[in-house]
């Protein structure tokens, strides 16, 4: 049964996929170790995006430019996590990004706990025909910039999405769960006909030691 | 970090001090950003001041690790409660049921200690999840299946405690009837082996259940008796084939034979997969079915509305003008999926012997829903399958997504899952009592349902009641919930399983003779674990110094 996750992981795109021998060589790569992470830039290793939207495409593209490895699934996320990140989550707290849906974020998320790693960006993304897309962005307190006057409403979302989860690449502070510890920012966008409600999530998975400096953190 | 209740902070803080050189600094949880992850996602009480919570947790990596938590717990009277992996989401998550207990997380214990490819069995630690014991058999080219519950993400050891099920054949997809000794670290930090293990030289731990004397395993699932740090499991060989066969019948009294048929075929091991039902008359849909519909983004199928005055006639206690309806479109009233697995030739020979039972029934058809073979040559297209081949997903959670045919996806969900008797009449006695439940409540999820065929000898409903982030639609739910739990005890139905919240309730329907079996309970309790340190109120079995009056 194992080649039939191998060969899922080439379904259905056209976009290159970096494998899990390639992840594990930047999992072992000569980095500094999550416990020493002051000092350090946080590097997005890889991207998950869900094959079924071209939302996640877009995004998926944005992110690829910039050399970030992509994952794509079906809307199953299990092969993607069981093949490429859960044996190198076992070994390095790889950092991860995602247009996804919310269930799949939510088993992504509980299986990042258990490797050190927590949600530090979440977008939330909701379309309707004809109404546009409400965004909702959220970040820790402590990196409101992540979030706040991000989004044009005249560029295509999903790459400015994109460019702001790339643009994270200082150390940060674990995502706090509490609404009241967010900072958040809500816009409206103009979106491309569909033919179905969505609601997608962007997110950006780091590992939770990482933090920000004692002078920038305040 | 919050104290458990009764507790000063200061034993507390040495109780925490304890479990820090018992396991390592690292591995004790005290920051409020990590013991919040102990949250239940799907809590009932999501957001509200009853929400369960968890002061601490302390994840041990070795029995002796545990020996030392349980020991220093004891001394400090701290409440602990224990979890595997703690993703019975639906059914508690990993909150404790006593707030302000330090979660005991297992999840370190995670090996995997033995696996006998000849003689089908496994050891493992409770770490060790659906997709760890998939990923050992498939990398060693082992040919063995796991039989794993939806989603694969949890620990074998805490569903099968839990007593949890799947999909393959009965005395697997039985989580804790396919279990094979246990070692158990006691409240007072003893380790006891059950069965087999208890021989200090043992050689048939995994191969024989019961042992010697009296056969204690069961005291320890759905309980808070000990700390459950080992346990086999019997798995199921790799098959040639796996078939489905459907049969479809005209008549709603249809379903009274059907379902005896049926049964006497599971129970002559005719078939030995779990059966699925669905009614295409009514629109109920297979629990396979189900998940293929949720899968496809497409518009919902325009309602006949002739169809739908007649299943209200139907409902009300005429079903003719609906069987002829089904006659007309060729649609069944009940269907059964049957599953075989074995080699090919015997697969097809025992979906030839069941067609001919079941062609008792006047006007009975059949389908063929295909055969495959193992190992498998592609991908299967139909993710309903991949647990019925023992492969572990988490596609569950892709189904919840908003789509057109769940434009309102919730929040999460809480189980009511009633086991009932494998007859027609129950299933339409229960209908009827869940639909006065309905219109009582306003719950349109308790709408005309099949119930699920896990078990042999009885079937189960499973309601999904919706969790969400409104606390008043919480509430809402709650009260249907618990209405429920009363309304089936006094039908002489109750629960499988159930989260924290509710165990209380569920407990109290087991009160034949006074409450005969929860004392029992009781004083074994307070036999096993004076200080009521482990898990306290799990399943409704409460320590006595926590111990309320009883209704």
């Amino acid at each position: 049964m194992r080649e039939v996750f191998s060969r899922r992981r080439f379904m259905s795109t056209g976009i290159a996929v970096s494998a899990a021998a390639s992840l594990a060589a930047v999992a072992t790569a000569s980095r500094s170790t999550p416990s020493d992470p002051l000092g350090l830039r946080l590097s997005l290793d890889l991207a998950l995006f869900d094959t079924r939207f071209p939302a996640a495409h877009a995004f998926a593209r944005a992110l690829a430019i910039r050399g970030v490895a992509l994952a794509p699934f079906d809307g199953d996320v299990t092969p993607v996590w069981f093949e490429q990140l859960d044996p190198v989550w076992r070994q390095y707290p790889l950092t991860v990004a995602g247009l996804t849906t919310e269930g799949a974020l939510f088993c992504l998320e509980q299986l990042a706990w258990d490797n050190g790693l927590r949600v530090a960006f979440r977008g939330i993304h909701a379309s309707s025909p004809g109404a546009g897309t409400q965004h909702v962005l959220e970040a820790s307190v402590h990196r409101s910039q992540d979030v706040q006057g991000r989004l044009s409403a005249a560029l295509p979302w999903p790459a400015q999405v994109a460019d702001i989860i790339a643009s994270i690449d200082e150390p940060i502070s674990a995502f706090p769960s509490e609404p009241e510890e967010r900072s958040r920012a809500s816009y409206q966008t103009r979106s491309r006909s569909q033919h179905s409600a969505q609601r997608l999530v962007s997110w950006l998975i780091a590992p939770k030691n990482w933090r920000m400096p004692d002078a920038v953190s305040g | 970090m919050r104290t458990p209740p009764g507790l000063s902070a200061a034993a507390f803080e040495s109780a925490i001090t304890q479990f820090k050189k018992a396991v390592g600094e690292s591995w004790v949880y005290t920051a409020e950003q990590d013991t919040r992850l102990y949250r239940d996602a799907y809590s009932p009480f999501l957001g509200e001041p009853e929400e369960r919570w968890a002061s601490a947790a302390v994840a041990p990596a070795s029995v002796e690790e545990v020996q030392a938590v349980v020991r220093a717990a004891n001394q400090f009277k701290v409440p602990l409660y224990t979890l595997s992996t703690g993703r019975n989401l639906g059914y508690g998550g990993s909150a404790p049921a006593y707030s302000g207990s330090v979660v005991l997380d297992l999840k370190r214990m995670n090996r995997i200690l033995e696996v006998n490819e000849a003689n089908a069995y496994a050891l493992v630690e409770p770490g060790v999840s659906y997709f760890d014991l998939y990923r050992y058999l498939q990398e060693r080219k082992l040919r063995l299946w796991i039989d794993c519950a939806d989603p694969g993400w949890g620990s074998l050891l805490g569903n099968a405690l839990d007593r949890g099920s799947g999909y393959t054949l009965p005395y697997i997809r039985n989580h804790f009837e396919a279990h094979c000794g246990m070692e158990v670290v006691l409240a007072d930090g003893e380790v006891l082996r059950t069965g087999m293990g208890a021989l200090p030289n043992a050689k048939t731990w995994q191969q024989y259940k019961t042992g010697y004397g009296p056969w204690i395993d069961g005291l320890f699932s759905q309980s808070n008796f000990g700390v459950v740090t080992k346990m086999g499991f019997w798995l199921m060989p790799q098959p040639e084939a796996y078939r489905c066969g459907r049969v479809l019948v005209r008549r709603r009294d249809d379903l009274h034979e059907l379902i005896r048929l049926v049964t006497l075929l599971e129970n002559s091991a005719i078939t030995n997969g779990c059966p699925d039902s669905s009614s295409p008359l009514l629109g109920i849909g297979s629990i396979g079915a189900q998940a293929r519909f949720l899968a496809v983004d497409e518009p919902l199928p325009t309602e006949d509305p002739e169809l739908a005055a007649l299943r209200d006639a139907a409902e009300k206690g005429d079903p003719r003008g609906l069987e002829a309806y089904g006659r007309r479109h060729n649609l069944a009233y009940w269907t059964f999926d049957l599953k075989f697995y074995g080699p090919a030739k015997v697969v097809a020979a025992q979906w030839d012997s069941a067609k001919d039972i079941l062609s008792a029934i006047p006007e009975a058809w059949f389908e063929d829903q295909g055969e495959y073979r193992f190992p498998l040559a592609e991908e299967p297209k139909d993710h309903a399958r991949y647990p019925e081949f023992g492969i572990p997903s988490l596609n569950n959670f892709s189904l919840g997504a908003r789509s057109s045919t769940n434009p309102t996806p919730s929040h999460g969900h809480m189980w009511l899952a009633p086991i009932i008797p494998r007859t027609a009449e129950a299933i339409f006695e229960a209908n009827r009592v869940f639909a006065e439940a309905a219109r009582q409540f306003g719950i349109p999820q308790l709408r005309f349902a099949l119930p699920a065929w896990y078990w042999q000898r009885s079937a189960i409903f499973i309601f999904g009641f919706p969790v969400s982030e409104i606390p008043e639609e919480n509430r809402h739910h709650r009260e249907a919930f618990f209405h429920l739990i009363e309304v089936c005890g006094q039908h002489g139905w109750a629960e499988y399983r159930t989260g924290p919240v509710f165990q209380d309730a569920v407990a109290k329907q087991f009160s034949f003779n006074n409450h005969s079996l929860m004392r029992f309970h009781e004083t074994l309790k307070d036999a096993v674990d004076p200080n009521g340190i482990l898990s306290p109120g799990r399943y409704g079995i409460w320590p006595k110094h926590l111990r309320g009056a009883r209704a």
